[in-house]
């Protein structure tokens, strides 16, 4: 599926460290290299991962592998139908083009749990062909609308991930005093 | 190492270290002593990367000089740290010495220059209970100062963990590459 294991080593590195401190479920949306990543820590943990492709051949792979919640479509349907659950930890890669993006981001901010991470990829590509080549790849404006926000802490990192650039993006507690804002 | 440190506490810095050091290059510098040294240091040796590290206290000098025997020891106050420090490059820094706002500004904007793009700083007690935010620089003291302050900087990006390290908030900021086209801003 492109990617290896090691491409996923941050998400690999922070995942129980967030299920471990967060409560709620494990979304994806995009399957591939990083679903084994994930379904590793979410076995271990006993915690639910819902995965959302819309390719027939990697939602039955997901399936096989263990990931018993696995929506075949696109993600505007996932989204419809997810169950009222607290999320702890999602990844978003699957279409890149800017309305799909900001539609993913907004509905998993409002189900994220205080000190949850949403993971997004391919937010810091290397060349405009990389950016717009094959397939338009928005994620890096979505990126730069979500840094100006106050309400949010985005921090990106540059290596790892192919150096497309993997996002992390957490809520502030708006209702803590001062010195917690 | 005041509030019986665990390596565990250290759990973030100890699993991205390693994956800093292998990406950007430079050197690591951590102020404040303690188990993070030890973390520190673990990955510093493994992969042969220069690490400095800088305490008041003779006590914990003399222990990371001989009981960790890599990391070079300056024993004394940072802002004197800082004057001495080679003109390197820096790809890790840990902050958890003096907590007051004041000092913690001037470490941050001396390493931030010093980082090269890709590199983090990790800075402690960035989120306070109450009671621990403390003007005088006791316990977290005024470091939440600090994290505001870079939070609002567009050169840095900036997160911080609300858990582990005691919960008092572990700030991580990575320098932001200059001169690069508008999708990598």
């Amino acid at each position: 599926m492109g990617h290896k294991k090691e491409d996923w080593i941050i998400l690999d590195r922070l995942t129980d460290i967030i299920l471990n401190n967060v409560k709620g479920c494990v979304v994806e949306i995009g399957i591939g290299v990083s679903t084994e990543v994930l379904l590793k820590h979410t076995k271990k943990l006993g915690v639910a991962q819902y995965s959302c492709d819309i390719n027939r051949k990697k939602c039955n792979w997901a399936r096989k592998i263990g990931v018993t919640e696995v929506y075949e479509g696109k993600s505007f349907g996932f989204i419809e139908g997810f169950p009222d659950f607290p999320v702890a930890l999602v990844l978003l890669d699957g279409d890149h083009r800017y309305p799909t993006v900001v539609r993913e981001v907004d509905f998993f901010l409002s189900r994220l749990s205080l000190g949850g991470v949403i993971f997004m990829h391919d937010t810091c590509k290397l060349s405009w062909e990389n950016v717009y080549g094959k397939v338009a790849s928005d994620s890096y404006l979505v990126r730069r609308e979500l840094e100006r926000r106050e309400d949010l802490m985005t921090f990106t990192w540059p290596y790892t991930a192919v150096e497309y650039g993997l996002t992390m993006i957490m809520k502030k507690d708006i209702n803590a005093p001062i010195f917690r804002r | 190492m005041g509030r019986r440190e665990k390596e565990k506490d250290w759990i973030v810095v100890d699993r991205l270290a390693d994956i800093i050091l292998t990406n950007v290059e430079g050197c690591v510098v951590d102020i404040g002593i303690g188990a993070s040294t030890i973390v520190l240091t673990r990955h510093t040796k493994k992969l042969g990367v220069k690490h400095y590290c800088c305490d008041i206290s003779p006590r914990r000098c003399k222990w990371a000089r001989e009981e960790l025997c890599w990391p070079e020891v300056y024993e004394g106050k940072s802002l004197d740290f800082i004057k001495k420090f080679p003109d390197i490059p820096v790809a890790l820094v840990f902050l958890d010495g003096d907590h007051r706002y004041e000092t913690v500004i001037q470490e941050v904007r001396f390493f931030l220059k010093k980082l090269n793009p890709g590199g983090v700083i990790f800075l402690h007690d960035t989120y306070p209970k109450e009671g621990y935010a403390c003007e005088d620089g006791r316990r977290c003291g005024t470091v939440y100062k600090v994290r505001q302050e870079m939070e609002k900087d567009s050169s840095v990006w900036s997160l911080t963990w609300p858990y582990t390290a005691f919960n008092y908030g572990m700030t991580m900021l990575l320098k932001k590459e200059e001169n690069v086209p508008f999708f990598r801003k």
